[in-house]
């Protein structure tokens, strides 16, 4: 079958040569020696443009950086503003010019007709009909005529997949050239730049394979599961939030393009975070519970746990950690205390401690100061 | 405070911000940023968890007409083949064209589906259900997009999303969801007005005078009840260009939270009341007729309204990059108190006045955030600063009830023989103050300046600080009788043990002036300074090396310790010079120190801290012992260290292999003392073609937790001046009554799914997962000292053993889906779910039926989840689509 599949694959790469190069034209043909000039120097860009069939991004143009992109969108009707979205450059191929998507389609059709029904280059067509030049291929993967000429030189243009010769610093340039600030704000000095995460690694622009995000996978917790596999199974455990049910995601609480906290989290802290969606909890109350103002993890694992409502220990062991004072509190517990024992005990039976210290997330009652009312 | 609903106030806000920006819609590119924002930023549910298993279609053209297979992610894992895009028509005359998908059809299900870990997160029923409504509509000439997304399995199960925009210049989404949480299908509440904020006792029972096989009989004729919290949110946004560089963002959601949830009632101990029985040790007690626990049931009325406003810069101003964010949160509970009647009397022999209790819920709440980033390119080894800096502020002031509820302890009654009027305690005239008037504000800054001096080195250094400042302030003072303190347990606890506990103290008063309680709010606070150091070299193109250090100063107040000194080093090192694998590890040491530990540093808030208190001869009883560390503040050593190597094998499979493992030492004999996690994963993903795809996971935990602890010498309490020694080792807490308690759990995880397209025609997604978890409890004792007094002649070192029995849960589902093109426009989805499960708890041990209800002066409401359970789920979909 693999084989098979490769001939299919070289009679089609043969077959679109045959029609780009068809689509170029007569004159296309004629100027082919440059290409296997006899001096062996190098190409100048006006050999490239002579090579090359006609542009829809405005070769040369790019070359004005400075000028601004939204300008050229504001003069050109009512096009989107990715009009004229600049050329990345590509420190592995300095001297690369653009070529234009028609010429990058000549042999990548298949991945244009994906691409198109991505948002990116869906956004990017959007402008087709104005006069101006339009982003395209070359928006993401920098100028193109080093690759045009060897297609399998690495670097010739920025590539975003494994093994690629752009480094991720350079890959990230380019998608941050668009998606600055914001949810990006941190993404310098965060955990997965300094780990040599691309932005490529959990996205995908060229295909539609999830509902939004252009992820590279279906969902945003398959993504993250790519490497934190350890941490979804543990939503597979007795008590958890609904991410396998498809309810929440991972960036819930977390960004993973980077913030001010070590994990990622959205807010400052862990409680703001987990107040979001729990505000009864926030309070403030008249009674406060020390352990649980300061952090909701001293008592909870929110990736998921055995124990009721995502609790690290089972009560009473969870609150005989710190809870030794005198009287009932910390005498053992053991196996004669529950129901069907010798000794059934409400310290351990169904709710344990908090059958009796039920407001333990903090109390209002002016006599709750140990939480039980 | 007024329970006005801020959700107009946010709409008028966001529609405000919305007229304003569009029409200033302009240039320059806009982006969104959905992860910046907390929540609902998933929707699918159990038919279909990613939201989009409609249009997951491989296309078996591939990617690329110049490479069979998939190329991989920069890690090396797999891209999924592209699916097929879907057929699109255009609409009317213009340049939109548009798609649409409607599925429909109906859910049965059989076997055991009251099973509670079936229902959790699905609430099903047998049903018509929607699984899935998508349409999409796209103008290619102006990028202005509509795209809805839909999904319903019943009214408590359902999510509807629409997303409207013009690609680059602004984004407007609305969403409407429900989602369930079943908490318990086992329930027998015994009282009626379940989910109102008053239970009242069934007819035949009598409230603190019912006899222990009165409630019984009564409680095994209850209905069995589901218990579940459902919440209902929608919410709108919108996200645009406000200017050249400027984007603005507005939104606000509101949250309905209904339902019922399983509670508590505390009237006093009821192991104080367990007698040996008549087979003597080694045979089953005698439950007591004294004190009382009562499992309720609360009602949850919440609503939430989060409202979020702000802009963001990308880079035009000055070269700075601003996100300036405003957010409002406002909690409102519409049932914020709840009573119930109490079966029994807590005084054994005899009726109680005190016939019931009362909670305070949660308190209405209001929340305000205030923030401001900003960053901003250094010329210096081409570096960038960054800034952050926050205020927020929590506040609440709820009326707050009176000390005793005057249906339970009515006025002209006393409470036993104490003189204490009632009178004096259920009214709010016995309060200092009449409404909470609490408050918490916060602050927050963060400094960050990162440098690559060299083209293959970055560092960085980083200050954080964070501060809170509680100022609530409540002081237990009743104007009434001039004391101070609280009635505990709803006044139970003076009524059984009298005036020597009950809990008040009054200077000048022989009854009170001795008494230690707690008599004002401790206003906990929390400060963190924090610096980091850290940088990453390229060591050659293949291998980068990391290194951070992290200093974090922690000055909590009123707690144990007055500074935490918190330090980090890590190691990281990402390769990808092991073939074509890609290694990333890390290795992370933690040492925490601080302070002089203060068991108890509490006393400005006891009654020894008042003027007129007058010390018993016998001295303070000792309120824990001396060594005890909580273990957030003591002392901690840690090591953590990770691996991942992503291999890719050929061309078409990826390994993923991951170990893991923390070590912790708090360096306490009581308290936490250790805790460790040593754990593996696998995953296994195959893409052979376009039309198979198989994916794999092999996962592995052990953990394991250890503590100590120390019961006291109960037999000195009140009895000798020896009560108030705290050492460990000293009379009041022997080494012979140390016990050591350890929680082993050990988790395995096994998973596989397979997705196939046969035909064109037919297409098949198979998964089965396995998760199996086993928590075993164990605990040592130096004596029997270690165990409650009143069981020393029940239990015997033999009945007492060394470990509960094992917590189980394990579940297995197994998950197909079929789709069936019958043309190309109609076809069929065939939807199946099979679950079995087994699970136990010894918090349920023995609660089999509603007769195990009822133990002693103990009435609860849960038997618990179902130990062993199967069930499926068949649904069958007609799918239409253009």
């Amino acid at each position: 079958m693999r084989t098979l599949r490769e001939s299919l694959a070289v009679v089609w790469r043969r077959l679109l040569i045959m029609v780009a190069l068809l689509a170029m034209g007569s004159s296309a043909f004629a100027q082919q020696a440059p290409l296997t000039s006899e001096d062996g120097a190098k190409l100048t860009q006006s050999d490239i443009d002579r090579m090359l069939p006609p542009t829809d991004m405005g070769a040369g143009r790019h070359a004005d950086r400075s000028a601004s992109a939204s300008s050229a969108s504001m003069s050109t009707g009512p096009a989107t503003p990715f009009d004229a979205a600049r050329i990345p450059a590509n420190p592995a191929a300095p001297n690369a010019q653009p070529v234009g998507a028609k010429t990058c389609n000549a042999c990548h059709a298949l991945e244009d007709l994906h691409a198109s029904h991505a948002m990116h280059v869906q956004s990017f067509q959007m402008g087709t009909s104005n006069t101006g030049p339009q982003a395209a291929c070359e928006a993401c993967h920098g100028p193109g005529s080093d690759h045009a000429k060897n297609p399998t030189a690495k670097g010739s243009i920025i590539a975003f997949t494994h093994g690629s010769a752009s480094t991720p610093e350079t890959q990230a340039t380019v998608c941050l050239g668009c998606h600055a600030g914001g949810a990006r704000q941190h993404w310098l000095g965060s955990v997965h730049e300094a780990r040599g995460l691309s932005c490529t690694d959990c996205h995908n622009p060229m295909v539609r394979n999830s509902a939004e995000g252009a992820l590279a996978k279906s969902s945003i917790n398959q993504v993250c599961a790519t490497c934190h596999q350890d941490v979804l199974v543990k939503f597979n455990r007795r008590s958890h939030m609904p991410l396998p049910e498809g309810q929440m995601a991972c960036t819930d609480c977390h960004n993973p393009h980077g913030s001010i906290t070590r994990p990622l989290l959205k807010t400052d802290t862990v409680n703001e975070t987990c107040y979001t969606c729990h505000a009864e909890k926030r309070g403030p109350f008249i009674f406060e519970h020390a352990p649980v103002r300061e952090n909701c993890l001293n008592c909870h694992d929110p990736h998921g746990s055995n124990q009721q409502t995502l609790l690290v220990l089972p009560m009473p062991m969870l609150c005989q950690q710190c809870h030794t004072m005198s009287g009932h509190p910390n005498d053992l517990q053991t196996r004669q205390s529950m129901r069907n024992g010798l000794t059934p005990d409400e310290r351990l039976m169904g709710r344990s401690c908090v059958t009796c210290h039920t407001n333990i997330h903090g109390s209002n009652s002016p006599s709750g100061s140990m939480f039980h009312q | 405070m007024p329970k006005q609903h801020p959700l107009a106030t946010g709409l008028v806000w966001c529609v405000t911000a919305s007229a304003v920006a569009l029409p200033c819609v302009s240039s320059a590119q806009f982006d969104t940023s959905d992860t910046q924002r907390v929540g609902n930023t998933q929707f699918g549910n159990n038919l279909d968890p990613t939201g989009w298993s409609s249009f997951q279609t491989p296309d078996p053209m591939g990617m690329s007409y110049l490479h069979p297979d998939q190329l991989r992610t920069p890690t090396g894992s797999l891209y999924p083949y592209p699916s097929q895009a879907p057929a699109e028509a255009p609409m009317g005359q213009g340049d939109w064209t548009y798609h649409w998908l409607l599925q429909f059809g109906y859910i049965h299900t059989s076997g055991d589906r009251n099973a509670e870990f079936f229902q959790q997160y699905a609430a099903w029923k047998d049903a018509g259900a929607l699984g899935a409504f998508d349409f999409s509509a796209l103008n290619r000439k102006t990028g202005q997009y509509v795209e809805f997304r839909g999904s319903r399995i019943d009214e408590d199960n359902q999510y509807y999303r629409l997303r409207m925009g013009t690609y680059g210049s602004y984004r407007v989404e609305a969403f409407f969801r429900d989602i369930p949480h079943v908490l318990s299908t086992d329930a027998y509440p015994l009282w009626n007005g379940v989910g109102s904020t008053s239970l009242t006792l069934p007819p035949g029972l009598t409230p603190g005078a019912s006899s222990q096989a009165q409630v019984a009989a009564v409680e095994a004729d209850r209905p069995r009840r589901t218990l579940q919290v459902t919440r209902e949110s929608e919410g709108v946004s919108w996200e645009g260009m406000l200017g050249k560089d400027w984007i603005g963002y507005a939104g606000v959601t509101n949250e309905n939270r209904h339902g019922e949830r399983d509670w508590g009632g505390s009237m006093f101990f009821s192991y104080y009341y367990t007698a040996p029985g008549p087979g003597g040790i080694g045979t089953p007690g005698i439950q007591g007729t004294g004190g009382g626990q009562n499992e309720t049931v609360r009602p949850v009325d919440f609503t939430t309204t989060d409202i979020n406003i702000g802009m963001r810069n990308k880079a035009g101003a000055a070269g700075w990059r601003f996100n300036f964010n405003m957010s409002a949160s406002f909690f409102r509970d519409h049932k914020d108190s709840l009573s119930f009647s109490a079966p029994f009397s807590p005084v054994p022999g005899s009726a109680s006045v005190i016939t019931g209790g009362t909670w305070s819920l949660e308190p209405d709440n209001n929340y305000y955030n205030v923030r401001l980033e900003g960053s901003h390119p250094l010329s210096l080894w081409r570096g960038e600063f960054s800034a952050t800096a926050s205020y927020g502020s929590m506040r609440q002031n709820d009326a707050l009830q009176s000390p005793l509820d005057p249906a339970f302890c009515p006025t002209g009654q006393f409470i036993g023989t104490t003189g204490i009027a009632c009178a004096n305690w259920n009214t709010t005239a016995a309060l200092s103050q009449q409404s909470a008037d609490a408050r918490i504000d916060t602050g927050l800054v963060n400094l960050r300046a990162s440098f690559r001096p060299l083209t293959d080195l970055t560092a960085y250094v980083n200050f954080r600080w964070r501060g809170e400042n509680n100022m609530t302030r409540y002081t237990m003072y009743n104007p009434l009788t001039g004391q101070y303190g609280f009635l505990h347990e709803n006044g139970t606890q003076t009524l059984v043990v009298g005036n020597l506990e009950a809990g008040l103290f009054q200077a000048g008063n022989p009854l009170y002036q001795s008494y230690f309680t707690q008599f004002a709010n401790i206003p906990y606070s929390y400060n963190d300074r924090q610096a980091e150091l850290g940088g990453t070299y390229q060591v050659n193109n293949h291998n980068s090396l990391g290194l951070t250090y992290t200093f974090d100063r922690q000055t909590p107040q009123q707690r144990e310790r007055t500074y935490l000194n918190d330090q980090h080093l890590k190691l990281t090192w990402d390769s990808q010079a092991l073939g074509q694998s890609t290694l990333r590890f890390s290795y992370e040491y933690e040492k925490r120190t601080g302070g002089p530990y203060n068991y108890f540093p509490y006393m400005p808030w006891y009654s020894p801290s008042l003027p007129g208190y007058v010390q018993s001869e016998l001295g303070i009883l000792a309120y824990t012992v001396s060594q005890m560390y909580k273990y957030d503040m003591s002392d901690l050593e840690a090591s953590k260290l990770k691996a991942i190597i992503t291999t890719p094998l050929g061309n078409t499979a990826t390994l993923t292999t991951t170990f893991y493992g923390n070590r912790n030492r708090y360096g306490a004999d009581i308290g936490r003392q250790s805790a460790s996690t040593t754990g593996a994963d696998v995953s296994f993903d195959w893409t052979p073609s376009a039309s198979t795809t198989f994916n794999s996971y092999l996962s592995m935990e052990s953990s394991r937790i250890k503590q100590g602890n120390v019961a006291d010498n109960e037999s000195l309490m009140d009895q000798s001046p020896e009560q108030a020694n705290t050492q460990f080792g000293g009379p009041m807490y022997p080494y012979a009554n140390f016990w050591t308690a350890t929680d082993t759990e050990k988790d395995a995880n096994v998973g596989a799914t397979i997705s196939h397209v046969f035909t064109p025609r037919v297409k098949l997604d198979v998964g089965y997962d396995y998760t199996y978890s086993r928590g075993v409890n164990g605990y040592d004792y130096a004596s029997m000292g270690a165990i409650t007094p009143g069981y020393l002649a029940i239990l015997t070192t033999a009945s007492i053993g060394n470990s509960f029995p094992a917590n189980i849960y394990r579940l297995q589902t197994l998950t197909a889906n079929l789709n069936l093109a019958l043309t190309q426009r109609v076809g069929l989805r065939l939807y199946g779910q099979y679950g079995y499960g087994r699970y136990a708890d010894w918090h349920y041990t023995g609660f089999d039926a509603p007769g195990d209800l009822v133990i002693g002066n103990r009435v609860y409401t849960d038997l618990g989840p179902q130990t062993r359970w199967h069930a499926a789920v068949l649904g069958a979909f007609v799918t239409l689509k253009l």
